[in-house]
């Protein structure tokens, strides 16, 4: 078995990787209140083709830059031109939304492998990221390391983009009191449309941002969609610091009970979903919010 | 400035408005008076199209603004201050100024936020304060401050006096008539008898979603029986 500060620091680096994918969810999720099952597509979406641009130009770079492109324009596409028109017409309860992008994901896999074949791919680690670095007597893949200071950076970033700029403050607003928003002369079509398509693009990056260490198959969004709604929910909708910290709280759980307690791993995180579903429904951070 | 043609609206089944005429001109105070559920919110929210109405006309400035969505019809000069006040609570009062002013870009005759500042001092005291921390007193200051800095031709305003102390409502109408005096419309619903008659220049009295009076100020404080019967006053 590895050391326990191995096995640590593999926790952080999925933490961070979910964590990508959670905070496009949870801003999906608590400003417009859409139950999105396709995120997972979204980063299904953002691997393959972030894999095309790297086998066709041979560069990782490119591909972390331009794989995200696809699933922000499919996200925006998919909340502009399909569900925005269908909560006019009033079908947008929890159920009409979880239906449809529960087929959206499936519809999305079946395409994938219908075009790349069920064989499992790769991007190479780029040259800067190759190879390991000493960390406290062990040795450590310095990729995994760029994976977690990513996923902190992008954190930051949002915490910095959403507390202190206007931008932020119109979405917080937006959370607030969506109708007093467009009495503002605010198009919020628009703006969610264009969150949809950030969110989106957030889960295509982690998408090519995992090709390196996780391989990229067809059905690869629908196992992470399940985690990543755990963390939503655990975190509180909405709360994108709660999202931070229960990415964390999910990503240990499960890589310490994959290490120590294996028989767990297939359950421990629904535990922890259903424990906070019963004792804390509105989730572990934050007093106030929406409940699930 | 803005005239409403026979507005009818619905609410599902419920026949709300049922053929309201009304019009403001520039520089002009016009309230809608009636009892609880006469249709005066309603009748606020289809000219913004925050409840679109099913059949009549709203046009504002020459153009027809009835199916337009509410962010074009605000972008086109109108300024609203709703019933609840509609202060985002985790939004800071000057943040919540920016805002406004950001999505004012188009319009010429915008505010800079220290023109709020100015006229309401408080505001200031309290600008980095979230609007969940404010007073019922600071969030009307608030809500009429971000209605102003988008420099709207037509300034809506929903019961503005609900639940504000009397001292409080005193400063809001000196604040609504400088806002008058320097050319903007109002129009205004209120439950508050003495300051609707007090800003007014015209009058219209809602029950069960039609106008059942229209007149100047001084018409309807001479006019007993409408008074009686529609606002028990």
């Amino acid at each position: 078995m590895q050391p326990f500060l191995i096995q640590l620091l593999n926790g952080v680096q999925l933490s961070m990787l979910v964590f990508l994918l959670a905070v496009g969810l949870t801003l999906i999720f608590g400003l417009m209140n859409i139950l999105n099952l396709a995120h997972g597509a979204f980063f299904t979406m953002g691997a393959y083709f972030g894999l095309v641009v790297a086998n066709d130009t041979g560069s990782f770079w490119l591909a972390l830059l331009i794989g995200p492109l696809l699933p922000f324009a499919a996200g925006f596409v998919l909340q502009f031109f399909v569900l925005h028109p269908l909560a006019q017409r009033g079908r947008s309860t929890h159920l009409d939304l979880a239906l449809l992008t529960f087929g959206l994901l499936f519809a999305t896999a079946g395409a994938v492998e219908h075009v790349f074949g069920s064989a499992f791919h790769s991007i190479v680690t780029p040259d800067l990221l190759k190879g390991r670095v000493g960390l406290l007597g062990m040795e450590y893949p310095i990729y995994r390391l760029f994976i977690i200071a990513v996923g902190i950076a992008i954190g930051v970033a949002l915490v910095l983009v959403i507390d202190r700029t206007l931008v932020g403050a119109t979405l917080r607003a937006g959370v607030d009191n969506r109708e007093m928003v467009t009495a503002l002369g605010i198009n919020i079509n628009m703006l969610f449309a264009l969150v949809f398509g950030f969110g989106s693009a957030l889960a295509g990056f982690a998408g090519v941002v995992s090709a390196p260490v996780m391989s990229i198959y067809s059905s690869m969004g629908i196992g992470i969609v399940v985690t990543t709604f755990v963390v939503v929910v655990v975190g509180g909708l909405g709360n994108l610091k709660g999202s931070f910290y229960a990415s964390l709280i999910v990503g240990m759980t499960d890589t310490f009970a994959q290490a120590y307690l294996p028989e767990a791993e297939l359950f421990a995180i629904y535990i922890l979903l259903i424990a906070v579903m019963i004792f804390r429904p509105q989730g572990l951070f934050g007093a106030v919010g929406r409940v699930a | 400035m803005l005239k409403v043609e026979q507005l009818h609206t619905y609410y599902g089944e419920g026949h709300i408005l049922q053929g309201v005429d009304l019009s403001v001109t520039t520089a002009q105070c016009v309230a809608v008076l009636g009892r609880n559920g006469a249709g005066k919110t309603t009748t606020l929210r289809s000219i913004l199209g925050l409840t679109p109405a099913r059949r009549g006309r709203v046009v504002f400035n020459e153009i027809d603004i009835t199916r337009l969505s509410t962010h074009r019809i605000v972008k086109s000069g109108i300024a609203f201050v709703p019933e609840d006040r509609g202060i985002f609570p985790t939004v800071t009062v000057e943040e919540h100024l920016a805002i406004a002013y950001g999505a004012s870009k188009h319009r010429p005759g915008r505010k800079p936020i220290e023109y709020v500042f100015e006229i309401f001092p408080r505001l200031a005291e309290r600008r980095r304060s979230l609007g969940g921390q404010l007073s019922g007193g600071e969030q009307q200051m608030l809500a009429v401050g971000r209605a102003l800095v988008a420099g709207p031709d037509l300034m809506i305003l929903d019961e503005p006096s609900e639940g504000l102390a009397p001292v409080i409502i005193e400063k809001l109408e000196a604040v609504l008539k400088n806002i008058k005096a320097s050319g903007t419309a109002l129009l205004l619903v209120e439950q508050n008898y003495h300051l609707a008659t007090q800003l007014a220049d015209y009058v219209y009295v809602l029950s069960q979603g039609r106008v059942q009076f229209a007149g100047d100020t001084e018409s309807l404080i001479a006019n007993d029986d409408i008074r009686r019967t529609y606002l028990s006053v």
